[in-house]
């Protein structure tokens, strides 16, 4: 009996701890889950988890809008080689990739000038026209496009950069932007653009 | 409030926690303050007219009827989303109840995640006693055909209501209708005003065709045709693609490709575009023909390739396979649909293969001209 007690005991004792380590485990701090954003194995769970808490946490986000941009300005090449089938789930197996995402999806406006090399960046992928617009392929354009207003001045630079695809890519997040700042800024660059099916877009939006 | 709206559904289905019927009654589903899910009708003074609990979680209104009476899904303990109905006075009961002892003989969509049915392909057909065969849809809609359970005729993969066994006649009265099907080659349709453009897009005809040193696309139409009025449908379409071959860097070495990619993963990410779309994504792009006070829908759609595999290779060689199913759904879930293919094939040296290249339904592969 007295055995049997002193198990129960020490299973309980087990139990807390194992219940304490999960809470910590479930509570990193956001210097420990940007260390697990950059790592190869990690990085798609510390995205997880990095989302929810700089939702909820302003010091977090202020955290990641420091740390993002220097990932950020590493580029796509430093994504890791993946025999990994799945599109959606080879480009979550890159910490470049996810910081990007985090970037867009948390509207982090410091990471925009990290972001504007890799406007015209696509991933690998099909040609799904209704994709292609929305930029699912185009993860930095896609993150410039989910900042609103505070990616105009960066967009602006780069539709004078004299890079055509980055140009047009620049045109196509101004339109998906829609407010009344991005709108002025297409309106302005309409005389100068030749390509008919650009024109039509930029018209459609200015006429909505 | 006797009960919290649901927040919206998450996706692009936008089920709405409100609905409001022709007298100004306002239909909420949501949770009580107990956090139970419930219903409540309010008059349009604000005052309750009656509030009931839902047999299931997550209720989700779909018609108000002539009556008063609500329909509403719900997911019962089966992790099913059952039909049922709420009567004037918020009486709950299956909407399509066993005559004999009043249980639950209609369609339950299998829902065992507990998310929004838009978000799972939950496409089993299930065969009712009355010689109907019910298809649930990715958007929560339940497809209707009639035909026999085997046999000719008992084929529902394709669309409710062209099968070769459907039988329109044998729809509710008054429900409305909808015809989908895809063109593949030749002009488009008379009434089409809309133009092919975007990304690696050229020419204006329906086929495969080769834009140099841009893609290699299908160029296709899709047509539905609705018994009442053409706005009051949305087009949605997903897509599976699987991609392997070989792509080559601008050193001339080949890197091998083998890839798939599932536009689920971002739900209602391939709905074509139509004027005012709630998506962002669509500003200034409008892929929809579907004007008020009309019948027939167009939409225009160019699956394929980019020539261009990456920032530094195009492609060598390459097999694509795509399977799209295409549908048109009515805000009371009502959805007809067509499954339809590609197959791209490209030979070493960047060459398109147009014999082994194929679009078309399962059933009408259609060769390259």
């Amino acid at each position: 009996m007295r055995i049997s007690c002193r198990m129960i005991a020490t299973m309980v004792v087990v139990g807390w701890w194992s219940c304490l380590n999960a809470t910590a485990q479930n509570h990193l701090a956001p210097s420990e889950l940007v260390q697990k954003l950059r790592s190869d194995k990690t990085t798609d769970e510390a995205r997880k988890q990095l989302e929810l808490l700089a939702n909820s946490d302003p010091v977090a986000k202020q955290y990641l809008a420091a740390q993002l941009p220097p990932m950020i300005q590493l580029g796509p090449k430093s994504c890791p080689q993946s025999d990994i089938v799945d599109l959606d789930a080879r480009w979550h197996a890159c910490p470049w990739y996810n910081a990007v995402e985090l970037s867009g999806k948390l509207r982090i406006a410091e990471t925009a000038t990290a972001l504007a090399p890799w406007i015209s960046w696509r991933e690998e992928g099909p040609l799904l026209p209704t994709l292609e617009a929305q930029l699912v392929f185009h993860p930095a354009a896609k993150a410039l496009a989910a900042m609103g207003d505070p990616a105009i001045p960066i967009l602006q630079q780069v539709l004078s950069s004299g890079n055509p695809k980055d140009h047009s890519v620049a045109v196509r997040v101004l339109c998906i932007i829609h407010t009344e700042r991005a709108k002025a800024v297409l309106r302005e660059d309409l005389p100068r653009e030749t390509d008919p099916a650009v024109k039509t877009m930029i018209k459609n939006v200015l006429r909505e | 409030m006797p009960i919290t709206a649901s927040p919206q559904t998450f996706g692009t289905d936008g089920q709405d926690p409100l609905l409001l019927g022709k007298d100004g009654t306002v239909y909420i589903a949501g949770y009580n303050s107990a956090g139970n899910d419930s219903l409540a009708a309010l008059d349009s003074s604000g005052t309750v007219k009656w509030t009931a609990s839902s047999p299931g979680k997550s209720p989700r209104l779909s018609t108000v009827m002539a009556d008063g009476s609500v329909v509403f899904q719900s997911m019962q303990a089966d992790d099913a989303m059952h039909v049922l109905i709420a009567d004037s006075n918020g009486n709950v009961s299956p909407l399509f109840a066993s005559p004999t002892d009043g249980s639950d003989i209609g369609p339950a969509v299998p829902n065992p995640f507990y998310y929004a049915p838009a978000l799972f392909q939950l496409n089993n057909a299930s065969y009712w006693t009355s010689s109907t065969w019910y298809v649930p849809d990715g958007s929560g809609g339940i497809d209707f055909t009639s035909g026999p359970i085997s046999g000719p005729g008992s084929d529902t993969d394709c669309s409710a209501w062209t099968s070769a066994g459907g039988e329109p006649q044998r729809q509710s009265v008054g429900n409305p209708t909808a015809t989908v099907m895809v063109n593949f080659t030749g002009a488009q349709s008379k009434g089409d005003q809309l133009t092919f453009s975007g990304a690696g897009a050229c020419g204006q005809n329906l086929g495969l065709r080769y834009c140099p040193n841009a893609s290699w696309s299908f160029y296709i139409e899709g047509v539905a045709t609705v018994s009442d009025d053409a706005s009051k449908w949305k087009i949605r379409q997903d897509a599976v693609i699987t991609r392997a071959g070989n792509t080559k860097d601008t050193q001339g070495v080949l890197h091998a490709v083998n890839d798939s990619f599932n536009s689920k993963v971002i739900p209602g990410s391939d709905d074509p575009c139509v004027l005012n779309d709630t998506n962002p994504g669509c500003q200034g792009v409008v892929s929809v023909q579907q004007p008020a006070g009309q019948k027939t829908i167009y939409w225009l759609d160019h699956p394929g390739s980019l020539y261009q595999a990456s920032a530094d290779a195009v492609w060598d060689s390459l097999l694509e396979n795509g399977l799209f199913n295409s549908k048109a759904c009515n805000r009371f879930g009502i959805c007809a649909n067509v499954k339809w293919f590609i197959k791209l094939e490209v030979d070493p040296g960047s060459v398109l293969n147009c014999a082994q290249s194929l679009d078309g339904t399962l059933d009408n592969p259609i060769t390259c001209p």
